[in-house]
């Protein structure tokens, strides 16, 4: 039979606010163990959470990213289970009034045609400590960490529009990028700033009726989202074509087998109204506020590079899907830089080096200035590209300016014919086979001639005089 | 005369005048402890050593000119307030032992003023009962007659004041906790407006109801204790930053020319006749003070019990739920994997009466039940609130009985718990409305035990709550007797 798969996302993202979601801890769950904590956040007897503000800002920033409608009226749930890494016994949540609702994103689908992907809400909840199991040793131990504990998460719940491992990753790819701009958090899946888990079920194609879900859980890269959901497509079609049926449950996904495996069941308890937070009123000048801080998102940004740069489609968005990369374009990109010179310098040249040397976009020590004053250069004519790509690699190690460096290091283009004169008849006399070859009708001697004329400038000469300077000579 | 006899007040004249010491104060606080405590058992853990230190430092304040009105002061807390240096148990096994790393907002407030501390006072297990007799530590018994309850939670701060074990005290009151046993003891208890009083570092029962308040040896004494207690924190997001008027401005006042409301509801059957003929004889006084009486509805009374016990222990479920042996306090040692561990460690920490609130409150709040209990209890709340809005508009305060008998026999309801919550029964409503109710004394049964009677305002009208009880005091002349233990 002819399956369709149904899909909807659970995307759980860690805030970068400063502080934690309900006490002034710092919201740094890597630092020593236990190091940013106090009652609050240890939930001692008698401490009662204060709800910060910087928390609810991003996550209405991140929901506005996703084309959601922030409710006026929200508060938090208390979802009850017993776990050691859950300090008070539940976790606060939102569950009848979440921040957000009524949201969308747009992805292309396999084929390319542009596909909206609703989003059913977007809630806020505190992350649980972190467990370390010590297993070694006579006496195994378990260890609580709660560095992690009460710091801010939102949790986006899409509808279930996704049809395959495709979309999926796309839809993922879209609202990374959508929420990396608004500057909410960073959405790392590798580092666990975003997790995902996946609802999937099959039907027969044409059918819009629901079936009974798997809850795939543990894929720890977009990659693994799309495989996960590929392996439980087929298990589960494989499932029903032998006549068996689909039980609600979770899933783990095993990356080192590429397979999804059954997970115990876990109790889920009662989910009711807090009444230590008090509810969250909206006001329209505050929503108002928080929208003028919405920054022009990728989608209208790529829509402009292409109308004011001329950048083809796919260039302009690639320079616009992430937020900083964008503004560093822009910033390089101006009178003296023409946009395709910087759209490739960035490209291929820029980004190779920051891996190199670990750096990001916005933190590099060749800012968008020191960039631009190069490349400016290089238009000019004061230096090839070759002596640029090298005085791109002494930016890295130097605080010199691009100026400075050309200076110092003498990279300063050659492009006075006078000067280049003599050693292009020296290049000529020594050469006197290839003018031979050239005179035959061999084009290629051409090029080796130039070649040697810039290798005896030690590659200073302008290459484009060079050229004429020795096309001219041969053909006297 | 004892200076453990005395009120706020009158100390601090002698205190400002030079006349005595707060050492000296001390000195005679713990002589009364020592006297008495082996019979009432008003303390859970004293602090004799803090209150010296206290009590010299105050000394050296008031000397140097900066002294105010708590400094040199003992008052007792009751052990749901969060004490950096000194164990707070709650009244149970499972926090025996924890000594917390922080203050709650009060006790700050309390130390920045200069007061003292005599010790934590005995309280029903996390202030689940109306009797002080499910603490883990003992039972308190009633100063004015050893063979009767208190009264509860807070029935050890109420018995200290009651027999000059303090000054005055500090309780908290979730439905009654405060009120209910200033009655039975024969002193002065305030519940405050919802969110008037930081909660921050008071140990949860149920937080939409929770409230700490003073106890007092007069209406004078309550307001002074407001004055600094009283206030916004941010640390505890549900109080309110409305303004915090000086509470003694209203104390002589008067009420002339006031509406004072008597719910009919209120004045049901099964109301101790002496009890009916103490609070019948205070609207007498309210009305010779210039109020005119009329008569109010609370048409939803009827249910505030049943929905009480509904909201209470579903938030307690929850708000217990920490105490599970991981990281602080009583933990079982018995358990081999971690749900056992869970297990035992609560089974053995907590008492019955806790026990059977978590229960409630799990069913209450489990799926399947949740509509019909906690979401309908909720809905029933609204109206409650709405009976006291609507009775607002009519009148300036409300009077009513405090409790529907004065103490009863210790062990008397302690099978039948449905019993003990009727106790309860003019107090919680306050509670769900999130309104100031306050009790004062009003008289004795021929058998000696102290009568209070209740007094109700709208939300942050602590002012005009203590204009009326203070009116009522003075009015009242009621004879002050002390016990004889």
């Amino acid at each position: 039979m002819d399956y369709e798969a149904v899909i909807g996302l659970e995307i759980h993202i860690q805030l970068n606010s400063d502080t934690k979601m309900f006490c002034n801890c710092p919201n740094r769950p890597g630092d020593e163990p236990n190091k940013n904590t106090c009652p609050v956040c240890l939930w001692f007897p008698g401490a009662i959470p204060q709800f910060s503000g910087e928390v609810l800002e991003k996550a209405a920033l991140a929901a506005l990213a996703l084309n959601c409608e922030i409710q006026d009226h929200t508060a938090f749930d208390q979802k009850v289970y017993y776990y050691p890494d859950l300090p008070k016994g539940y976790q606060l949540s939102q569950f009848h009034k979440p921040l957000a609702k009524n949201g969308w994103i747009e992805i292309n689908d396999d084929e390319g045609r542009p596909k909206r992907i609703g989003i059913r809400q977007v809630h806020m909840e505190e992350d649980v400590a972190r467990l370390v199991h010590e297993t070694e040793g006579k006496t195994p131990i378990s260890l609580v960490d709660f560095n992690r504990a009460g710091t801010p998460l939102i949790e986006i719940v899409s509808e279930p529009d996704i049809r395959n491992s495709h979309e999926a990753m796309e839809y993922i790819k879209v609202l990374r990028s959508q929420i990396r701009y608004v500057g909410s958090a960073e959405c790392s899946m590798e580092q666990g700033t975003m997790r995902v888990d996946a609802n999937i079920s099959i039907r027969p194609r044409g059918s819009d009726h629901f079936n009974t879900k798997v809850e795939v859980k543990n894929m720890n890269s977009i990659h693994n989202v799309g495989a996960a959901i590929t392996y439980e497509i087929s298990r589960q079609a494989e499932r029903l074509n032998a006549g068996e049926s689909i039980v609600l449950h979770t899933r783990l996904w095993d990356p080192d087998r590429n397979v999804t495996v059954a997970m115990r069941g876990k109790f889920e308890g009662p989910c009711v109204p807090d009444p230590s937070v008090p509810p969250i009123i909206v006001s329209h000048e505050w929503l108002s506020d928080i929208r003028s801080r919405l920054p022009e998102m990728p989608s209208g940004k790529s829509e402009r590079f292409i109308r004011q740069y001329g950048l083809t489609r796919d260039e302009a968005v690639l320079m616009s899907s992430e937020r900083d990369l964008s503004e560093y374009f822009e910033a390089v990109a101006g009178d003296a830089v023409t946009p395709r010179t910087a759209y490739q310098w960035i490209m291929t040249q820029l980004n190779p080096l920051l891996k190199d040397y670990r750096q990001t976009i916005s933190e590099t020590v060749v800012t968008p200035k020191r960039l631009a004053s190069l490349l400016a250069m290089l238009e000019s004519d004061v230096l090839n590209a070759k002596s640029a790509r090298e005085v791109l690699s002494k930016l890295f190690e130097s605080d010199q300016t691009p100026e400075a460096i050309v200076e110092q290091y003498g990279f300063r283009q050659v492009s006075d014919s006078d000067e280049l004169e003599g050693l292009v008849e020296q290049v000529l006399s020594d050469n006197p086979q290839a003018i031979d070859d050239f005179k035959a009708g061999n084009e290629k001697a051409l090029g080796f001639l130039i070649g040697q004329g810039m290798r005896a400038s030690q590659g200073k000469a302008n290459p484009k005089l060079m050229k004429d300077m020795i096309t001219r000579k041969l053909q006297e | 005369m004892e200076l453990s006899t005395l009120t706020i007040h009158e100390l601090q004249r002698m205190l400002r005048e030079g006349e005595t010491t707060s050492v000296a104060i001390t000195e005679s606080v713990f002589k009364r402890i020592e006297a008495v405590e082996d019979k009432v058992h008003s303390y859970i853990t004293l602090t004799e050593d803090l209150a010296f230190q206290q009590a010299e430092q105050a000394d050296r304040n008031m000397q140097s000119g900066r002294g105010g009105p708590l400094t040199g002061i003992p008052i007792a807390l009751k052990d749901i307030v969060c004490t950096e240096g000194t164990r707070t148990t709650c009244g149970s096994h499972i926090l025996e032992n924890f000594i917390p790393p922080y203050d709650s907002t009060v006790v700050r407030k309390f130390r920045e003023a200069g007061a003292v501390f005599p010790g934590k006072t005995n309280m029903d297990e996390f202030a689940m009962g109306s009797s002080t007799e499910t603490s883990y530590f003992g039972i308190t018994r009633n100063p004015w007659d050893l063979s009767k309850i208190p009264g509860g939670s807070s029935g050890g701060s109420a018995s200290a004041v009651a027999a000059d074990e303090c000054i005055a005290a500090i309780g908290s009151d979730t439905g009654g906790s405060i009120r209910q046993p200033a009655a039975l003891c024969g002193v002065v208890g305030m519940k405050p407006t919802y969110g008037r009083v930081s909660r921050y570092g008071l140990i949860a029962f149920a937080s939409s109801l929770d409230q700490i308040g003073p106890f007092s040896k007069d209406v004078e004494d309550c307001a002074i204790m407001m004055n600094a207690i009283a206030g916004y924190d941010p640390k505890d997001s549900t109080s309110v930053p409305a303004e915090v008027p000086d509470y003694t401005r209203f104390l002589s006042k008067g009420i002339e020319d006031w509406t004072v409301g008597v719910p009919k509801e209120y004045f049901i059957e099964g109301i101790d006749p002496e009890v009916l003929d103490a609070v019948k004889r205070a609207m007498q006084v309210v009305e010779d003070a210039g109020a005119k009486i009329i008569e109010i509805s609370l048409p939803h009374s009827e249910y505030c019990v049943a929905v009480y016990y509904v909201i209470a222990p579903s938030e307690a479920s929850s708000n217990l739920a920490r105490y599970d042996g991981v990281r602080y306090g009583f933990r079982s040692r018995e358990g081999r994997d971690l749900m056992e561990m869970y297990k035992m460690s609560r089974s053995a920490g907590f008492g019955d009466e806790v026990k059977r609130r978590i229960m409630i409150g799990t069913h209450s709040l489990s799926s399947g039940y949740y509509d019909a209990y906690y979401k309908k209890a909720s809905q029933v709340r609204a109206l409650l609130r709405r009976d006291f809005d609507e009775a607002f508009r009519q009148c300036d305060a409300i009077i009513a009985p405090v409790t529907p008998t004065p103490a009863f026999g210790i062990g008397e309801k302690m099978d039948d718990p449905l019993q003990m919550y009727l106790c309860d029964i003019f107090t919680i409503s306050c509670n769900l409305a999130g309104i100031p109710g306050i009790s004062v004394p009003c008289g004795y049964t021929k058998s000696g035990l102290p009568v209070g009677v209740q007094f109700l305002t709208g939300h942050f009208e602590e002012g005009k709550l203590l204009q009326i009880a203070a009116a009522y005091e003075r009015h009242a002349e009621i004879e002050r007797r002390r016990p004889e233990i």
